[in-house]
């Protein structure tokens, strides 16, 4: 999991620059990354989908969901 | 001195109507999103085999044409573009070709979405000079070729078109009475095309990303409502206008809830501001010349009319200029 977290932290500094700066977690919450609102929160389903084939739906990445969450649909998706 | 008139104007807007509902690459609710936080409800694309010197021509001609000049009358060509044709030469080179202006010497300028506040001040710089009589000044931008189709931090705000301004001098009257400009080069980074430069000649890319237009959305909103709104009260504190001696307001056309938050701070009515942007999108530094255009073909500049253009963008760069109509 905290290989897991470090890849898509990486992966997601290109549209969160300042994710870097941040101590992700699986319960770190999508409102804690800096600027994230709801237009922050389609470019990160534009991400999950062209990264992971991940066709999530809008309603599903709201200010609480953590990454855990996500982390676990990309998992599941991988395997 | 001389004194710089705005003898015709003149825009052009690709026929391509691209709607919110229309980019099916961001998902079903994106379209709602774009409109609730700009305003924006479609844009134009151009075509594919349209450049910007194509659109930039078509706004010369109609700007010469509603002023009843000739090419050949022009002396000097500015396009004011962050998307040129090419890297080199000149936009306004092609420009100049195809209107037939034999006797214009003509070059662009870069200051992106400023582009067309800072042309204005150099147009009339040029005029007040005293050694030209005739600028035509181009505000032309194809930013559809220069954005990442997934990209929603960008791809959804920008729109495509060209806007053109015949200044001409005379001596007596009004025209161009001032202009403001400024630049805090220290946030050069926050809009941008990183690739294609000498900073990051394209057979040293490593992110295929730098190849597209980037910017910090949030940076850019806070600053263009701080930057706009000081600009627009240093130009009436430098000319001894008020905000309410201003007839009409021709704001770069970014983002509406930008535009509006302006219109609070100085104290005007939101009505006074032209607005195109729910059909044009984000124009860049086409866009406060698109406007100008269009605010007097609609009637909504009249002659004898006072009126401030504003506009903020990459550099970051921001400039208001104060034009009696």
């Amino acid at each position: 999991m905290k290989e897991m977290i470090l890849k898509l932290k990486e992966e997601l500094a290109e549209i969160f620059p300042e994710i870097v700066t941040m101590n992700i977690t699986p319960d770190t919450l999508l409102e804690e990354i800096p600027d994230w609102d709801s237009m922050a929160a389609i470019n990160l389903l534009v991400f999950l989908n062209d990264h992971y084939d991940l066709n999530l739906k809008q309603d599903s990445l709201t200010d609480d969901t953590p990454f855990g969450e996500i982390l676990e649909q990309i998992e599941e998706r991988v395997s | 001195m001389k004194h710089s008139f705005v003898h015709s104007t003149g825009s052009y807007l690709p026929e391509n109507h691209v709607a919110n509902e229309a980019l099916t690459q961001f998902p079903p609710g994106a379209a709602e999103v774009i409109a609730q936080k700009t305003g924006i409800l479609s844009r134009r694309f151009a075509n594919l085999d349209q450049c910007t010197s194509d659109l930039a021509i078509q706004a010369a001609a109609n700007c010469l044409e509603k002023g009843d000049v000739s090419p050949g009358e022009i002396e000097v060509i500015i396009v004011a573009t962050s998307s040129p044709d090419r890297k080199q030469p000149a936009t306004a080179t092609r420009v100049q070709h195809f209107l037939d202006a034999k006797n214009a010497f003509a070059f662009d300028i870069n200051s992106v979405c400023s582009g067309s506040t800072y042309g204005i001040f150099l147009a009339d710089a040029i005029i007040k000079a005293g050694q030209f009589e005739t600028v035509l000044l181009v505000g032309a931008e194809v930013y559809s070729k220069l954005l990442s189709p997934k990209d929603f931090s960008t791809f959804p705000f920008f729109g495509d078109g060209a806007g053109a301004v015949l200044f001409t001098a005379g001596s007596q009257g009004e025209g161009v009475l001032h202009s403001c400009l400024e630049t805090d080069g220290s946030e050069h980074n926050v809009i941008q095309v990183p690739a294609g430069g000498s900073m990051m000649p394209f057979d040293r890319l490593e992110n295929r990303g730098d190849l597209f237009f980037k910017m910090n959305g949030k940076k850019v909103f806070s600053f263009a409502i701080e930057q706009g709104t000081q600009i627009i009260l240093k130009l009436l504190e430098e000319t001894g206008f008020r905000p309410r001696d201003i007839n009409c307001f021709i704001a770069h056309q970014a983002n509406i809830n930008i535009i509006r938050k302006i219109a609070d701070n100085i104290q005007v009515s939101f009505d006074r501001f032209f607005i195109n942007l729910h059909d044009h999108g984000n124009t860049a530094g086409a866009s406060v010349l698109i406007a100008l255009d269009e605010a007097i073909d609609r009637g909504m500049i009249k002659r004898g009319d006072l009126v401030l253009t504003v506009a903020f963008g990459g550099g970051l760069s921001w400039g208001a200029n104060l034009i009696g109509y």
